[in-house]
């Protein structure tokens, strides 16, 4: 129970984190260290950045995903065992 | 080339599947609400409408001119997506409660069902779409002009083409169509389109995979590898331009804003959703889709600069690269996907647009004037799949009719950020409803007002260009000459390019007005109560909420209300519920069900001015809703308080297992003493009747031998009866089963009684009494006898376990601490582990060693008689060794 709350939390705590990261990663001034002449096999630098943050930001925001849905899936359980064990409970 | 009528016949076909797509969808989600299109997939393809032909036509070209900037569009909504938890959860799940139908539904029903707000947000959205579905024609006609054009593609794209409104009509006109047919069949409780959503979806997949088909043939025909491929790459890839960093951001805010407020995005996003488990999806899956549709951007950007001739309609590259370069194939594809992106745009904005027209300007305005049909059956309900219909064909032609009169110069990007800019005017009062109790609707009205203005003056009219009520003079220098009221510098800031300059001040003004005006006055009851369902949607739902708002009417005529809107056959379900008798009034709760149902049909706003005519009283109770705001914290405590019980409830189990140990040990010495017990009763009886028998039989016996075993005989009974004696004792102090003689005594003439008693015994073992410090007048309550018996008891335990070598025992008395007396009785014999010294107390212990004659009941019986008395007896360890007991009296003063 207590391990399952501390699960939720921080997956709140990296809900809230993701946008902010993407934010920061996507705008000036960071971005501005990457739009260089550089090329990386033949490709501008700055856009194998972009689409490389792009693909982590999917990548991360499926895995909260998947631990939302089990979150989902716990606390409509405990709300289930709830509803048993109480059943005067509205 | 293709042949016109080998294009026709394709887009035909090809709308013909659409069709039967939205109708199989329709059927299939009839039968089974909860099947394969409410899953999360189809759900977020619908989403991807936010890539209309703007993306898949526009970012080529804005790629091969301004470089990275078309990347904006789609970084914004990735945030937002990727961050759902924080703002488009709560959006979402408030929609879906309130059967929301449109964002301006949304923010009416919010600020006190305002049906001005309602109005406003649909004229500003109107005002602000109109250009960008004049772009998907344009966008739609000019791929047809291209891929149909006699002298080849190249040369269609590199000459201005004057646009062939012929086609562009027929395209409206097959936009409404479908629209018309999937989007407005029925008016639905929750305005959710099935049909239409499924038929979205395969154009989207579509378009996506035509988009990615043009970039791999490109990449893999034309380009082969990197170093080729951005050969000619424009040198802002490379190195951020002047401004570059404020349009930047300003982009990615806007296209972020947008995804959430186009009237399209929010009917797909909020109104088609049905679950959280989609949105839960569509937070990676959207922009997974937005990543994969945006990869061959640049690829085909770089090709079509690398190898069109200069001049080439950029915005065009991707139907133009394939068919220059011999793949016809990919060209078609690539049109069909252009043509999908278009159509699909359309058709969701059209349908938005007309349930906003229909539910905030025409039932309004019809209810205001009496418009609306009063005859029987279905004739109300017509009236608004009338209005809706028009709705949609005015939207679509309004959008041709500008595109006629304009003939779309600019580049579609520029065209689709002006829209956006407007259309996210809502923006602020969506996240103060969502967010801030004090917000009020007019402050809301004020700030969509002034930014809607500001919009107007400082990007949309200038974009005309002086062609329409502005001049190109007073762009250039401001009104009557005013130079600080320069559209494109108000108040002479001049620093940012005229969409960051229009964004910051539309959204300064706009949020600033919000909260200021909102600060200026409360916010009326309704807008209160509607606050609090909002904000605090995720707390309990309570049925206290029906409490707010106290109502009367007559059923009979909120029945004719629900009957004219709803149809008989949902009337019929709301209504008659197999009560015998049908009441004269409505009661709150039935007012409120019709107001949700007629809200889900006509809009909020629409459906309380509806309910208003019938009610004959309302008031809404002020300190319902300030109890109602208040929940909020009782819930935080409530759930507090389940954790504490929580914690109670897990000691008390620890507590419960402990006393089941202690069952079980208990149970087990039981069962060890009825064994004991029985043995004890056995060894008496069976010589008794031994020796009986022998006296029996045997007359003969001498005297002695006689008077000898009737001795024993005689000592085998007596200890039969102590042992008899003992268990019924036990008995006998149990609670509640008696009472003996209570008098004041002192006890120090028991303990002086009970050394006497133990005398005999204690010479024989050869122990020594030592009788230490006594108290002097000590008085207790109580039965000197039963006390003596604790003493004796005590004494003769001390000597009897006495194993010393010295052995002595010795006994005191003090008249102790805080009004009680205490008797000591120490030895200093073996002493008794720490683990028993409590055991010793329970019935039927008897130690680890067998111990003769005890029937291990002395020690219970003795702490059952002190206890009586309001004192305790226990075990603690002597000083030095051994054992020492402790007697412990209440004293009596009087």
């Amino acid at each position: 129970m207590r391990r399952w709350e501390a699960d939720a939390q921080g997956t709140r705590d990296a809900a809230t984190l993701l946008p902010v990261a993407a934010a920061f990663l996507f705008l000036p001034p960071f971005l501005f260290v990457f739009i260089a002449p550089a090329r990386v096999a033949g490709i501008p630098l700055v856009l194998i950045y972009v689409f490389g943050v792009w693909a982590a930001i999917v990548f991360s925001a499926w895995l909260l995903a998947r631990r939302h849905a089990r979150m989902a899936e716990g606390a409509s359980d405990a709300a289930d065992a709830a509803g048993q064990r109480l059943p005067g409970q509205h | 080339m293709h042949q016109a009528n080998f294009v026709v016949f394709v887009c035909i076909t090809y709308v013909a599947i659409l069709f039967a797509v939205a109708f199989a969808g329709d059927r299939r989600a009839r039968k089974n609400p909860a099947g394969l299109l409410s899953s999360p997939l189809v759900y977020t393809l619908s989403i991807s409408i936010y890539c209309s032909s703007w993306t898949f036509f526009g970012s080529v070209g804005s790629a091969a001119k301004n470089g990275l900037e078309f990347l904006t569009i789609y970084l914004g909504p990735t945030i937002v997506f990727a961050g759902w938890w924080l703002f488009l959860r709560k959006l979402v799940t408030v929609g879906r409660v309130h059967h929301t139908t449109s964002i301006a539904d949304f923010i009416s029903a919010r600020f006190g069902k305002s049906p001005v707000l309602g109005a406003l947000i649909t004229i500003l959205a109107l005002v602000a779409i109109t250009p960008y579905i004049a772009l998907q024609l344009k966008a739609l006609t000019a791929s047809f002009q291209v891929i149909t054009y006699p002298a080849g593609a190249v040369v269609a794209a590199s000459r201005p083409l004057e646009p062939d409104f012929a086609v562009a009509f027929w395209l409206a006109a097959g936009l409404c169509l479908f629209s018309i047919v999937f989007g407005v069949r029925n008016i639905d409780v929750n305005e959710r389109h099935h049909g239409v959503i499924a038929a979205i979806a395969v154009e989207a997949l579509v378009k996506l995979v035509a988009f990615m088909a043009v970039g791999l043939w490109v990449f893999f025909v034309l380009s082969r590898t990197p170093d080729l491929m951005f050969r000619n790459a424009p040198a802002s890839l490379m190195s951020p331009e002047e401004g570059f960093a404020a349009r930047w951001v300003a982009l990615c805010f806007l296209s972020g804003a947008a995804v959430i407020c186009l009237p399209r995005q929010f009917q797909v996003t909020v109104v088609e959703n049905s679950s959280e488990e989609q949105i839960r999806t569509a937070s990676w899956m959207f922009p997974l889709y937005l990543l994969l549709i945006n990869l061959f951007v640049i690829p085909i950007a770089m090709a079509g600069l690398n190898n069109l001739p200069p001049g080439s309609d950029p915005d065009l590259f991707v139907l133009t690269l394939p068919m220059t370069n011999g793949g016809e194939t990919v060209g078609l594809l690539a049109f069909l996907g252009g043509f999908s992106s278009a159509t699909s745009m359309v058709i969701v904005s059209s349908i938005a647009l007309s349930t906003m027209i229909s539910n905030h300007i025409v039932m309004p305005l019809a209810l205001r004037f009496s418009l609306v049909p009063t005859g029987g059956g279905q004739s109300a309900r017509n009236f608004i799949l009338v209005a809706r219909r028009m709705s949609i064909v005015f939207t679509i032609f309004l959008g041709f009719t500008y595109f006629w009169i304009s003939r779309t110069s600019g580049a579609l990007a520029s065209i689709g950020l002006i829209s956006f800019c407007g259309l996210i005017q809502p923006l602020p009062s969506l996240i103060a409803g969502l967010y801030w109790h004090r917000a009020t609707h007019r402050g809301a009205i004020a700030g969509l007002a002034a930014g809607f203005l500001i919009w107007a003056y400082t990007l949309f009219l200038p974009s005309f260009k002086g062609a329409f009520l502005m001049s190109a003079d007073v762009i250039a220098n401001g009104p009557f000459g005013l130079n600080w009221l320069n559209p494109h510098a108000l108040f002479g800031l001049d620093a940012f390019d005229p969409l960051v300059h229009a964004l910051f001040w539309s959204m300064t003004v706009n949020t600033a007005l919000l909260v200021i005006v909102s600060l200026l006055r409360e916010p009326t009851p309704l807008t209160r109560f509607q606050a609090t369902l909002f904000i605090d949607i995720f707390r309990r739902q309570t049925e206290s909420e029906l409490g707010v708002i106290r109502r009367t009417a007559r059923v009979s005529e909120l029945r004719q209300i629900a009957d004219r809107i709803l149809g008989p056959v949902e009337s019929v379900s709301l209504f008659d519920k197999g009560d015998v008798e049908p009441a004269v009034i409505a009661s709150d709760e039935l007012i409120t069900l019709v107001e949700t149902r007629l809200a889900a049909n006509v809009g909020a706003a629409s459906a309380r001015s509806l309910v208003s005519r019938v009610v004959t009283s309302e008031t809404i109770s002020v300190d319902e809703l300030k109890r109602l705001a208040g929940e909020a914290e009782q819930i935080r405590a409530y759930s507090a308080e389940l954790e504490s019980k929580s914690r109670q409830i897990e000691a008390t189990a620890a507590e419960l297992a402990e006393a089941n140990d202690r069952l079980r040990e208990i149970d087990v010495q039981k069962d060890e003493f009825l064994s004991q017990v029985s043995h004890e009763v056995r060894t008496p009886m069976t010589s008794i009747r031994s020796f009986s028998e022998i006296l029996l039989k045997n007359r003969d016996l001498d005297e002695s031998r006689k008077l000898h075993f009737l001795g024993i005989i005689q000592s085998e009974s007596f200890r039969l009866t102590r042992l008899l004696d003992g268990i019924l004792d036990l008995n006998f102090l149990e609670p509640g089963t008696q009472t003996w003689e209570v008098t004041v005594f002192d006890p120090e003439t028991a303990i002086d009684q009970a050394i006497e008693t133990c005398e005999p015994l204690a010479r024989a073992a050869g122990v020594r009494i030592k009788r230490g410090r006594r108290s002097r007048n000590a008085r207790v309550l109580g039965s000197r006898d039963r006390l003596t018996q604790v003493f004796i008891n005590l004494v003769s335990n001390a000597i009897k376990h006495n194993t010393s070598a010295n052995p002595e025992v010795v006994v005191t008395g003090a008249a102790g601490r805080k009004g009680f007396y205490e008797a000591r009785v120490t030895d200093n014999g073996p002493g008794i582990p720490l683990k028993d010294r409590e055991l010793i107390f329970t019935k039927f212990f008897r130690g680890q060693k067998a111990r003769q004659g005890g029937v291990g009941l002395g020690l219970p019986i003795s702490r059952q008689i002190v206890e009586r008395f309001g004192g305790d007896l226990s075990c603690t360890s002597a000083k030095t060794k051994g054992a020492e007991f402790v007697v412990r009296l209440p004293l009596r003063f009087d």
